[in-house]
């Protein structure tokens, strides 16, 4: 019983160690990509403004495909968090 | 932002969208074969999820702003924290209260889902767009 218990606290802190590195790794890649678009984008648009509508509409999508990994990255978090499979082992 | 910039965005969701749905409702039927009703539901879920999350973003790009590189950059980071929140908290409320849910289709239906979004990419050269 005491090793079980031990057992689950030992998981359950590895686990939330994991849900912060898996969210907060994903979240700073999707600032770096998001940023590099970003100056990509005003960089453009200063040089050719007549293309501004143009880009937008491919900024909007390749935000959402930049931003792929981070939500991606935050379902997987919620699961270890909610319904942890790795549990299982234990009971 | 012009009608015209409005329809274009418009039109690349549109496909993704379209993308979108397709993808989920094939990871839908793999897993209602695999795993029974219960992990199809939550795969169309996933998918779900992304798909209104997509759409709040949209909403709010395409809200009427100044024509400047910099207020459509700040719009359109905007729409992207709007979509990314949707989604977060769709996601909440689902793990919180879906009783029947089932975490790995949902996970797969979420990830077809968003991967799918850049379909709308491939609209971006149309000839037909002009």
């Amino acid at each position: 019983m005491g090793n079980t218990v031990q057992y689950l606290a030992m998981v359950q802190s590895y686990t939330i160690i994991g849900i912060s590195l898996i969210i907060g790794l994903g979240a700073v890649a999707a600032c770096i990509g998001i940023s590099l678009m970003c100056c990509s984008f005003l960089n453009g648009a200063a040089r050719q403004p007549e293309l501004i509508p143009t880009l937008q509409g491919k900024v909007f999508l390749l935000m959402g495909l930049i931003d792929a990994p981070f939500i991606i990255g935050v379902g997987l978090a919620m699961m270890f968090a909610f319904a942890n499979p790795l549990l299982a082992v234990i009971k | 932002m012009d009608k015209v910039t409005n329809k274009k965005i418009s039109r690349e969701f549109i496909k993704a969208v379209r993308w979108q749905i397709i993808i989920t409702v094939f990871i839908s039927g793999v897993f209602l074969l695999a795993a029974g009703v219960n992990a199809a539901v939550s795969a169309i879920a996933g998918g779900a999820f992304v798909i209104v999350g997509g759409f709040a973003g949209l909403m709010m790009a395409r809200r009427p702003n100044g024509g400047t590189a910099g207020t459509i950059l700040f719009a359109l980071l905007k729409a992207e924290v709007i979509k990314v929140l949707v989604i977060i908290i769709l996601l909440l409320v689902a793990f919180r209260c879906f009783q029947g849910l089932v975490p790995l289709p949902l996970i797969g239906g979420l990830v077809g889902s968003v991967l799918a979004f850049g379909a709308g990419l491939l609209t971006v050269n149309n000839e037909n767009d002009e």
